[in-house]
């Protein structure tokens, strides 16, 4: 049973076409691992299975008896200008940082809105854009152990993220995102397809051709 | 609802200076009609210029932030949204015109029933929400500075004084006469003509009607984040 299902879905801002005919679907209890080069449309996939954004072409389906959706797209959209205390009770979330979200160390707005995420009862579907981002350690460890726990309890995760080792630790299938489509690239429970192999499929579909990135012969 | 009312209080919509500036101008107006309460116009002309950046307060330039993703997406009633974002975009105008027109109404200022529920009210609705839609798409207050510029052209070329007397039952032209509360909404305030009543009814109709599709049309909007594809 999908609770998430993109299918032919195309989106182009301008000229430039970002999802072209993309097609994917998440089970009930799936984690699954979007990757893909900067600049692939992974944000863009994310935010049209939230419904934040309508594609051009194609369909997004959703479970009609599961809607509850959460959706973090990052510490960079936090405003700045709440009081962290203020914007986590909004979402009965306990918290005792005084200060305005926007003066916070990007980990510290990384594990708030991680919290708020994450926080009460598992919805039926968890979008998630790179979460391990900026994170210490043992905060990474809760968010990996978090989202199995989530995963097991039925809900389905779909994570976009460049860490590919911590999200090769939740996904089972993962998805590599190359000129607009998606491809799948390792199902579950499929032990042959490491990371570095899915790595290698991500830098081929890179972009980041700059002198000052290329490598030393 | 209450929710929704709650988490774009939270947002602050409005700066904090600005919260401050709508009580400094409420409290000059008190102080104005403790003197002379027949100067009823001059603390609401005031509000009235204030509601105009107040009002607007920029929904899709939060939104594009992704301040409001989460009481946007699939599953959430965006129009309830749209809706609270409306109401409290106009809350802090609206409640210091209450306070103020209350208070001429307590001490007995003949005019002051307009105020509440007559054509200066109107002029209210029209100001909060025309700002509101003008500024859905903008940055915060930018439809005050528009609208604001655009008053200043009309004031220059000497046309306000000719809008607001073409106002009048003789004319008989009510669309012509209902832009024009749309476009100067001061117009109601002050010593001006009397405004046949279904012109007023009729610019404060299609005002609401205004807002209420830009309240429908959020449901197809696109939350596209801005510095990010």
């Amino acid at each position: 049973m999908h609770v998430l299902e993109l299918s032919a879905v195309s989106k182009a801002f301008g000229a430039h076409r970002v999802l072209n005919q993309a097609w994917l679907q998440v089970r009930r209890g799936e984690i699954v691992g979007l990757v893909g080069a900067n600049g692939a449309g992974k944000t863009t996939l994310l935010r049209i299975s939230a419904g934040l954004i309508r594609p051009d072409q194609g369909v997004v389906r959703w479970d009609s008896s599961l809607v509850r959706i959460r959706y973090f797209a990052g510490e960079a959209t936090l405003p700045p200008q709440i009081r962290a205390r203020r914007w986590a009770a909004l979402f009965d979330v306990p918290s005792d940082e005084r200060r305005r979200i926007g003066v916070l160390s990007r980990g510290t707005r990384q594990i708030l809105g991680l919290r708020i995420a994450l926080q009460g009862p598992p919805p039926d579907v968890l979008l998630l854009d790179e979460p391990w981002d900026g994170l210490d350690p043992p905060a990474a460890r809760r968010l990996t152990e978090r989202i199995r726990d989530w995963g097991a309890a039925g809900t389905a995760i779909l994570i976009s993220s460049h860490r590919l080792h911590d999200l090769d630790d939740v996904a089972g299938r993962f998805v590599v995102l190359e000129q607009g489509r998606c491809r799948v690239v390792r199902e579950q429970g499929d032990g042959r397809v490491g990371v570095d192999r899915i790595a290698d499929l991500v830098a081929r579909g890179s972009r980041s051709n700059l002198p000052c990135l290329a490598r030393r012969p | 609802m209450r929710w929704l009312l709650k988490f774009f209080l939270v947002s602050e919509l409005h700066p904090g200076h600005a919260v401050l500036l709508t009580a400094s101008c409420v409290v000059l107006g008190l102080w104005t009609l403790r003197y002379n309460p027949s100067e009823l116009d001059s603390a609401l002309g005031l509000l009235l210029v204030l509601q105009m950046f107040l009002a607007s307060t920029g929904f899709v330039s939060r939104a594009s932030a992704g301040h409001f993703d989460a009481v946007l997406v699939a599953g959430r009633p965006r129009r309830s949204a749209a809706l609270a974002h409306w109401a409290v975009s106009v809350a802090p105008g609206v409640a210091g015109w209450i306070i103020v027109a209350v208070t001429a109404l307590a001490l007995g200022g003949a005019h002051a029933v307009s105020a509440v529920c007559g054509r200066r009210f109107v002029a209210l609705a029209i100001v909060s929400n025309i700002a509101w839609i003008a500024g859905f798409r903008l940055p915060r207050s930018s439809a005050g500075v528009l609208w604001l510029a655009l008053l200043v052209a009309v004031l220059l070329q000497h046309n306000l004084r000719a809008l607001s007397m073409t106002i009048s039952p003789a004319f008989g032209a009510w669309a012509w006469d209902i832009l024009v509360l749309l476009v100067c909404p001061f117009v109601l305030i002050g010593d001006q003509p009397a405004v046949p009543p279904p012109v007023l009814a009729g610019a404060a109709a299609l005002s609401c009607l205004a807002v209420w599709l830009v309240v429908s049309a959020t449901s197809r909007l696109n939350v596209l984040l801005a510095d990010r594809g």
